[in-house]
């Protein structure tokens, strides 16, 4: 039986699309779960390619307890004209984990649509769920996360998403300037150094 | 003979973070970092952050 990790009430797995239009929503998102005093995780955050995807996914999946899935990328690929389902996958991997291990059975999840009720049309079977909309607008993403993860501490020290966006913006100001002090091309961060630098400007933030 | 009298300096505030266990932050809840490293070290991004903050005055203060 796999130990639990140390940190796994704290971990948020997002399982998210990486393209470079979801960018702004990906940043905002985990902004917002460092500032609520969690930790994101993502695929994205280890270099090592020896290592199969889907594994690396599956072992975040079994390290957090909470995880944001957003179906917002299920739709049909330019090129083959078939359906985009990575995402819908992961959530069914994650659903599975909850569902069939005891000591995961208290796994929350923040299921993300760019519509409230397109998911009926390609997944119907999650019905039961409520799905939310991002309307692919960070600052609406930033609101449900806040509310989710609130709903999923007893801290009170939670401010309101309003405040938590406004930080990030504070963030997105300054970081082409860290950028440019550390010589590292924004557009090319890496996630764990995307990460560490919103850890450090929280932490040093006033 | 007089002594020549130093000119008192303020004290410089010195942040410095314990990253090791979670940090209490005021009326927002404890920051935490993730345990994964970058390619960045996290020293040098620490100092970035608190030169770009300390010159616009957004710098923790002791």
């Amino acid at each position: 039986v796999p130990r639990i990790d140390p940190d796994y009430d704290r971990n948020v797995f997002i399982n998210c699309p990486f393209d470079e239009v979801y960018a702004p929503l990906f940043e905002a998102i985990v902004f917002a779960v460092y500032d609520l005093g969690f930790v994101p995780r993502s695929a994205r955050e280890r270099l090592d390619s020896s290592e199969i995807r889907l594994h690396k996914i599956i072992a975040l999946i079994r390290r957090s307890r909470l995880s944001i899935h957003d179906l917002s990328r299920t739709d049909l690929d330019d090129t083959t004209a078939l359906p985009r389902f990575n995402m819908p996958l992961e959530l069914g991997i994650d659903l599975g984990c909850k569902t069939f291990s005891r000591t995961h059975a208290r796994k929350s999840f923040l299921i993300f649509d760019s519509e409230q009720y397109r998911f009926q049309k390609y997944l119907s079977d999650i019905g039961g769920q409520d799905i939310h909309r991002h309307g692919n607008d960070p600052k609406m993403a930033v609101q449900r996360v806040r509310d989710w993860l609130k709903a999923e501490t007893p801290l009170s020290a939670f401010q309101s998403g309003a405040l938590v966006y406004e930080r990030y913006l504070e963030f997105q100001r300054d970081l082409p300037s860290l950028c440019a002090k550390l010589r590292y091309d924004l557009d090319n961060l890496t996630f764990a150094d995307f990460a560490d630098t919103i850890s450090a400007w929280l932490g040093y933030h006033r | 003979m007089a002594t020549k009298r130093k000119k008192a300096m303020p004290a410089k505030s010195r942040v410095e973070i314990d990253w090791s266990k979670p940090i209490p932050r005021k009326n927002l809840p404890p920051l935490r970092r993730s345990p994964d490293r970058g390619v960045i070290p996290f020293e040098k991004i620490e100092a970035a952050v608190k030169e770009v903050l300390a010159a616009r005055g957004a710098l923790k203060k002791q």
